[in-house]
């Protein structure tokens, strides 16, 4: 009996023992799982001062201001070329990168180049990052409110940044004003539809006003580059724009998305629309003097070139008169960088970003009248190229310009680059594009890629276009785009004009003028003239034919070059290509519905 | 060598591993009928160690004395076969580098920690430092069950090692030794210049280039000819000798004396690498060897009559060296580069051939320097055992101390050299090409590798024997800290365990044992968790009805449940705390001056926890007729809490990197059988089999993918690790075929390319297409035949072990036709062109990196299902006589060869080690010598 006493009394104070150690174990032991205080940085952290601020608020601009150059520091971003090679401005040859998708029509909810190219997860990581610091900033200790303030105005106008990107690419997209909590308990409470286009722009609108009142008019020297209150007009002008512009402001999207139209368009027609734009743009115009900006015309002729250089230094001198707001996310790099695989092909031989024949066409002469190209070929290409608006040799590298001192005379002639260069890798249209790709990158010397992404003309151009469409071809449009060609050394606009023939007029104006600085691909969606003929040249825009020279040097001693037309692509469109798809993947978790047609 | 008889340990072997899956015997004598009367043989078990017929959950172990006989310069591959359950996968063979990875009833996560948990003497250690002489047993904990006292560690199942101790008499000497030579079992079959130039030609022409070599070049490697301007090199034969020495000598002493007991044993192992002996040849070179020499001290102290101290103290030390580099692979790698027109070994005026391309294998292994490396590893323990009985009969204490440390450091002696690449000036004279620079030599030294465990544990055991009813209990209490290098935080353990353990007329056994343990990983409040297993069995051969039956000499049912948990979850730790990184800069001013940026790291789980294992595991052990034993366990295992991010349903516009949450889920089911049968006759023609059989098959049951298109794309519901591939359709015959076949994107084809199934049908062949395809490379099943027979004094004794549900990837140089600027096997001369366009193998040669061919398929996935003979030894012992009159008490020689022979489907390779230092076959001889 005892040992059966023993059986049962053990086991039971063994129990006991155990129940009452285990429910104070952590109490008593805790100490020893403990995690030791090491060199992490958490939320607190950041927030606990100013300066640390400053480096989360760095990182927003990093994240959110995507640099038109090529994300190369991004997933896959190698393959990645500017926008300029997705419309009838340029081609890249070499076969990888993410262009030739798109200009083969292949853009579906299931390849990468639009999930690269739209951002879409960049974008709201850097919103996150908005909502965090909107959350925290009033935590930061040594902070002055007039610091504050203006922080919440930068990080506000980057949020209005992204979201007028993805705006221009999706329509309506989930508009997140905070930081989403990331309980996944939940996913619902997560899991934010689409909004409207209308309550989209809307938003970005008021982010901009909210912006514009919080941010100043300028910054002292070491700090220029932060959003100033002009960025933030000048992006409120330029959303309305593209509001009132005919692939939103409608009631008949060209691929309807049946019962959730609201998502691609407004759903009516509303020519007020282009007068609230109009006005916008003529609010940034009158900012100018007080943040010290106007547009470059005091720069004098360049060397090389015969043209006064303003234009040229307009995208090419950093933080100028001119820039209202620029990407200064990327290092200084120099000639050799990935950066410049899609574009410069003198120390990169992976495919330059060239310019086609469809796009030099659009240029004028210097007398405002239209140059006359010979379909069928010609022997005077170089005279034909020295009549052109004064932009064009600013804008495009054609064959025995200047270059750099490198390349002080291009041979783009048909044998005039040295044989061992791989054909695939050569320049097949017979011109490089100029535009965005500084000079002074030469073999062992860099520079830093800036690049423009606000500038003041741009404003004179939306208040020219939106005048005409909202008023017609009145005065004050005439003034605002006169002033742009005045600028560039073109004469007037001709006056009585019709309503129609001003649009087509402007257009060409803000192609030219905004050449290669990516706003080319949207301005073609906006106006609904993508897969249509260019009204100026008859040649293709985004679908169809492709064309470069081929050129041959006439023996000396003449100094003139033969041109034939060669077919270098004929590329493909689809309607529904107006808007791009969303993920498949993303589709697919239930919560987003997808634009029509994919 | 430590066993009186080596033929009776036969008998031992084949028990430990079938009758009751393991009892250690302590027995010589081979007979069965008693063998299995001794029910109260003792059974390692979680901490403790238990009378084998009370153990209830699932566990198999096998005597050290058994491993030996594989001889392998790694204690890990020398266990494969030996426990049913446990899966050996061979990562190498080159000495120091051949550690395998061990699983426990295969793969039950999907998370980054899959394998087994490895305890010795009671500490969490390696097994790479042990060698089977010094080991006791080896036991595996399979289910959940007997590894719940291991608690947060226990999931992937748990090797518990145990080392010898001495016993009370007179002191026994045991010497072995052994020799022998081991040799390549399969290296490439590169082809030679005349097939490698016609080759490159045909390769060249299929990429629309010219011929490189000309006719006379053709003619010129066809008749050798012109050995330095056409040279012939097999670099394979110049650099590797088809043997190479190994040997090991174990002295033991073990005995005891009233008060004390010990074992000592000190042990040698050399075992040379296959490059040639170049130490002496030249001044910048050392010879490949591998030498380990192992020192051990067990010794029992009774320092009162209640309290015992026992000391365990193991060492290893050891040494390897390689010329050119610290291991084999970049030279092997270069082997398969080099093609062997390339370069003369030597030119004409004695210099090293080379070329701007290729540096000369010969000279690298000559004139690069000294590359050597050490590795100490000390075990150490002290345990103390106090009886209690004064207190309470039947009760004890015990607390040890533990501290293991593992450090292996590099030593350098590195230096470049000159070679020469020739050509013909067209003259007599030949024009010589410096490259490289001669340089002297530069050392360095520094740290490969570090790791320490300090532990600390305290019991208190009750044991209770008491006629029909037995009671035995432990409760304690345990913390350690494991440091690795590169981690700056140690994991830290800390936790409460206990087992109760209760039998009733040794028919009906029941079991409880947990751990409440914590971990350093987790939140505060989030650290600890209860791991319980429970075990019932039910002893049917000791009823009444079966007590008399001539067929059933034992029967056992018996059942477990249980928790363990798996809370190594990765490199990435603390994952419950919230981060935040450096990321991205801006730039502001006119001067571009950087302001860094810092941003959210991935999001924090706030609620981390371990992965936790429920398993269920019924078991059937019975001897029948005292002759046939058959052992079956039945496991199904369910494991929940594997961290996995949730892409299925959180959208991306969270805008954050997502967390690891707790949410994966994969289940594991299988089957291990074993029967044996001995003879029982105790006359002079003995012998036993022994046939093993293990299956683990698992499945992903979540893991929060990302949506797919289609079903076939998700890893869900797959094996962990399931390989995808394109789906090899054979070859493009024609232009045609081209036309009318999905595109391929990866680049553009022609004939003679491999297709692939467009499995999605969207017109397009891309990563979307790639298709669950066979198996992992760790196999479902696993089989082990053990046999032995011994005449007289003659002894055989052969064990096997095969896989299968298994599938291998050839992959690399030895592979891949002139890839990344390899040369060519003779598999190539298969090769599709429009000729043999019927009966090809090989797709069409390519002098380019083709982004076709060798795109992820199932054209270069093979059945990696084998059968080897692991060893086979035949030895005899010496008369009684010559014994005598030699002073020694017992003395025996044996031959030994391991991996003999090997049947799989892979041809090309050897199915374990595909590539790089070749797996390797052994011949030796030995004896072993008691005084």
């Amino acid at each position: 009996m005892k040992t059966l006493k023993h059986i049962i009394i053990l086991p039971i104070g063994i129990c006991i023992v155990t129940l009452l150690m285990s429910t104070s174990c952590e109490v008593m032991f805790g100490d020893y799982l403990e995690k030791p205080p090491g060199v992490d940085v958490t939320e607190d952290t950041i927030f606990s001062s100013r300066i640390n601020a400053e480096t989360f608020l760095s990182s927003i601009y990093a994240t959110g201001v995507e640099s038109g150059y090529p994300l190369w520091y991004e997933w896959n971003g190698w393959r990645d070329t500017p926008f300029s090679s997705w419309t009838d401005e340029g081609e890249n040859t070499a076969d990888w990168y993410y262009s030739h998708t798109f200009n083969a029509g292949l853009l579906t909810p299931t390849s990468g180049s639009h999930e690269n190219r739209g951002r879409w997860l960049t974008r709201f990581v850097a919103i996150r990052k908005i909502g965090i610091f909107l959350d925290r900033v009033h935590d930061i200790p040594n902070a002055t409110p007039e610091w504050k303030d203006q922080a919440v105005g930068q990080a506000i106008f980057v949020r209005a940044l992204c979201y007028f990107d993805m705006f221009k690419i999706y329509g309506g997209v989930p508009v997140i004003d905070k930081r989403l909590s990331a309980t996944i308990d939940d996913p619902e409470a997560i899991r934010i539809p689409r909004s409207s286009v209308e309550e989209t722009v809307n938003f970005i609108v008021a982010q901009c006003d909210t912006a514009a009142a919080l941010l100043p008019d300028t910054w002292p020297a070491e700090d220029i580059g932060r959003a100033t209150r002009g960025a933030a007009l000048l992006l409120k002008a330029k959303t309305l724009l593209y509001a009132a512009s005919p692939l939103s402001n409608t009631g008949d999207p060209v691929v309807p998305l049946p019962d959730h139209n609201e998502l691609i368009c407004y759903g009516n027609y509303d020519v007020n629309r282009w007068q609230l734009a109009a006005d916008a743009a003529q609010a940034v115009i009158d900012w100018a003097p007080s943040g010290g900006k106007k547009l470059i015309d005091d720069r004098g002729m360049h060397p090389e070139w015969g043209v006064n250089q303003n234009y040229f230094d307009a995208w090419h001198e950093p933080d100028n008169e001119e820039s209202i707001f620029a990407a200064k996310n990327i290092d200084q790099v120099g000639a050799g960088h990935t950066l410049w695989k899609g574009m410069n092909n003198f120390y990169v031989t992976q495919g330059g970003a060239q310019v086609l024949q469809n796009w030099v066409e659009k240029y004028e002469k210097r007398d405002g009248t239209p140059q006359t190209w010979n379909q069928s070929g010609g022997n005077n290409l170089a005279a034909l190229l020295a009549e052109l608006d004064p932009r064009f040799v600013q804008s495009v590298a054609y064959v025995e310009s200047y270059w750099n001192e490198d390349f002080p005379s291009l041979r783009l002639w048909e044998g005039g680059v040295a044989a061992n260069q791989p054909p695939l890798l050569g320049n097949r249209s017979g011109y490089w594009q100029r535009k965005m790709v500084p000079p002074e990158m030469r073999e062992g010397a860099g520079g830093w890629p800036i690049w423009n992404i606000l500038r003041l003309a741009e404003a004179y151009l939306i208040k020219a276009e939106a005048l005409n469409e909202a008023q017609g071809p009145v005065q004050e449009a005439y003034d605002a785009v006169n002033i742009i060609r005045a600028r560039a050394g073109m004469p007037d606009f001709p006056p009585g004009l019709t309503q129609d023939e001003f649009r087509q007029k402007i257009q060409n104006e803000r192609s030219i003028e905004l050449f290669a600085e990516n706003n080319r691909l949207w301005d073609v969606m906006r106006w609904l003239i993508a897969d249509k003929e260019d009204p100026v040249t008859g040649k293709s825009i985004l679908t169809g034919e492709m064309w470069g020279l081929r050129i041959t040097r006439q023996p000396d001693p003449s100094t003139e070059f033969n041109y034939e037309y060669k077919l270098l692509e004929v590329r493909s469109w689809s309607p529904q290509m107006y808007h791009w798809p969303f993920m498949q993947n993303e589709v697919n978790k239930g919560y987003l519905i997808q634009n029509p047609g994919y | 060598m430590k066993h009186i008889t080596i033929h009776k340990n036969f008998f031992l072997i084949c028990f430990c591993v079938c009758v009751f899956e393991g009892t250690r015997g302590q027995s010589t004598n081979v007979d069965t009928l008693n063998y299995l009367n001794q029910p109260d043989n003792i059974e390692n078990i979680a901490y403790t160690s238990q009378a084998s017929w009370l153990v209830t959950d699932a566990v198999s172990s096998v005597e050290g004395a058994a491993l030996g006989k594989t001889f392998s310069s790694n204690f890990g591959n020398s266990l494969f076969g030996w426990l049913p359950g446990l899966t050996v996968v061979k990562r190498g063979s080159e000495p120091g580098y051949d550690s395998p990875r061990l699983y426990a009833r295969g793969i039950g996560t999907f998370g980054d920690n899959k394998e087994i948990l490895v305890i010795v003497d009671g500490f969490e250690s390696k097994f790479e430092q042990l060698i089977p002489e010094e080991v006791e047993s080896v036991t595996l904990l399979k289910d959940a069950a007997s590894a719940s006292m291991y608690g947060g560690r226990g999931a992937n199942g748990v090797l518990v090692i145990t080392t010898r101790r001495g016993s009370e008499g007179p002191m026994q000497i045991n010497f072995s030794g052994q020799v022998g030579v081991q040799s390549a079992v399969s290296l490439p079959d590169f082809l030679d210049s005349y097939d490698y130039a016609t080759l490159y030609n045909e390769a060249l022409n299929n990429d629309g280039f010219p011929d490189l070599y000309t006719e006379s070049d053709l003619e010129a490697y066809r008749t050798g000819g012109s050995p330095f301007l056409h040279p012939d090199v097999d670099w394979y034969d110049q650099v590797l000798r088809e043997y190479a020495p190994f040997s090991r000598y174990n002295l033991s002493f073990k005995g005891g004396v009233e008060k004390a007991r010990y074992y000592v044993t000190l042990n040698t192992l050399s075992r040379d690498g296959l490059y040639k002996k170049t130490a002496d040849l030249t001044d910048y070179s050392t010879n490949s060897k591998y030498t380990q020499h192992n020192i051990r001290t067990n010794v029992d102290i009774d320092v009162t009559n209640s309290l015992t101290a026992s000391v365990n103290l193991g060492m290893i030390v050891s040494d390897k060296s390689n010329p050119a580099a610290y291991n084999t692979a970049p030279m092997f790698d270069r082997m398969s580069s080099v093609p062997p027109n390339a370069f003369p070994i030597f030119n004409p005026n004695n210099t090293y051939g080379g070329n701007a391309l290729y540096t000369n294998p010969w000279g690298d292994i000559l004139e690069t320097g000294f590359f050597t490396s050490n590795q100490r590893y000390v075990q150490s323990s002290l345990r103390l055992t106090q009886k209690l009985d004064g207190l309470l009969q039947g009760l004890s204490a015990t607390t040890a101390i533990s501290f293991n440390n593992d450090f292996k450091t590099y030593s350098i002696k590195q230096r470049s050299y000159v070679r020469n690449s020739i050509s013909d000036t067209g003259t007599e004279s030949i024009a010589y090409v410096e490259h490289g620079t001669e340089t002297s030599l530069v050392a360095s030294e520094g740290d490969f590798e570090q790791w320490r465990n300090m532990a600390f544990e305290a019991f208190l055991n009750y044991n209770l024997n008491s006629g029909s009813n037995q009671l035995h209990a432990t409760l304690g209490y345990n913390l350690d800290q494991v440091s690795a290098l590169g981690e700056g935080i140690p994991y830290t353990h800390l936790g409460l365990l206990g087992r109760f353990t209760y039998a009733y007329n040794k028919k009906y056994i029941g079991e409880f044992a947990f751990a409440y343990s914590g971990a350093n990983g987790f939140a505060p409040g989030k650290r600890f968790g209860l791991f319980p297993g429970v075990s019932l069995g039910w002893i049917i051969s000791n009823e009444e009805f079966l007590q008399q039956s001539n067929v059933f000499s034992f029967l056992k049912i018996s059942g477990s449940y249980g928790i363990a948990g798996n809370d190594y979850l990765g490199e990435q730790r603390f994952l419950y705390a919230q981060y935040y990184d450096y990321e991205g800069n801006f730039r502001y001013g006119l001067d571009n001056s950087i302001v860094h940026g810092y941003a959210e790291a991935q999001l924090a789980n706030p609620d981390l926890t371990w992965e936790k294992e429920k398993e269920m595991n019924i078991g059937f052990d019975a001897v029948i007729a005292k002759k046939l034993s058959i052992s079956i366990d039945l496991f199904q295992q369910n494991r929940i809490d594997i961290l996995a991010t949730p892409n299925n349903s959180v959208p991306r516009f969270l805008g954050a990197t997502l967390p690891k949450l707790n949410v994966g889920e994969v289940t594991n089911r299988g089957v291990e059988a074993t029967v044996g049968y001995a003879s029982q006759n105790a006359g002079s023609f003995q012998y036993f089999v022994n046939l093993s059989g293990w299956y683990a098959g698992n499945k992903i049951v979540f893991m929060s993918e990302t949506p797919q298109q289609d079903e076939y794309m998700y890893r869900t519901g797959q094996p962990v690790n399931q390989p995808f591939l394109l789906v090899d359709l054979g070859f493009f015959q024609d232009q045609p075929d081209i036309d009318d076949s999905p595109e391929q994107v990866f680049a553009e084809v022609q004939p003679g390319d491999l297709k692939y199934e467009d499995k999605n049908d969207d017109g397009f062949v891309d990563q979307k297409d790639l298709y669950p395809s066979g198996y992992t490379d760790v196999p479902e099943m696993t089989f082990s035949f053990n046999t032995g027979l011994n005449y007289k004094s003659i002894y055989v004794d052969m064990l096997f072990v095969g896989v299968t549900n298994r599938s291998v990837y050839l992959t690399g140089k030895d592979f891949y036709a002139f890839q990344q600027d390899a040369k060519v096997t003779s598999w190539a001369l298969e090769r599709w062109t429009p000729a043999t366009a019927n009966s090809a193998n090989y797709p069409r040669l390519s002098s380019l990196n083709s982004q076709n061919n060798f795109q992820p398929s199932t054209f270069w996935q093979r059945d990696g299902s084998f059968v080897k003979l692991q060893y086979a030894e035949v030895g005899i012992q010496l008369p009684k006589r010559m014994n005598e009159k030699l002073k020694l008490a017992e003395s025996s020689i044996f031959i030994n060869g391991t991996n003999l022979f090997s049947i799989d489907k892979v041809d090309v390779a050897d199915p374990e080690i595909l590539s790089g230092y070749p797996a390797v076959r052994t011949y030796s001889i030995g004896a072993k010598i008691q005084f």
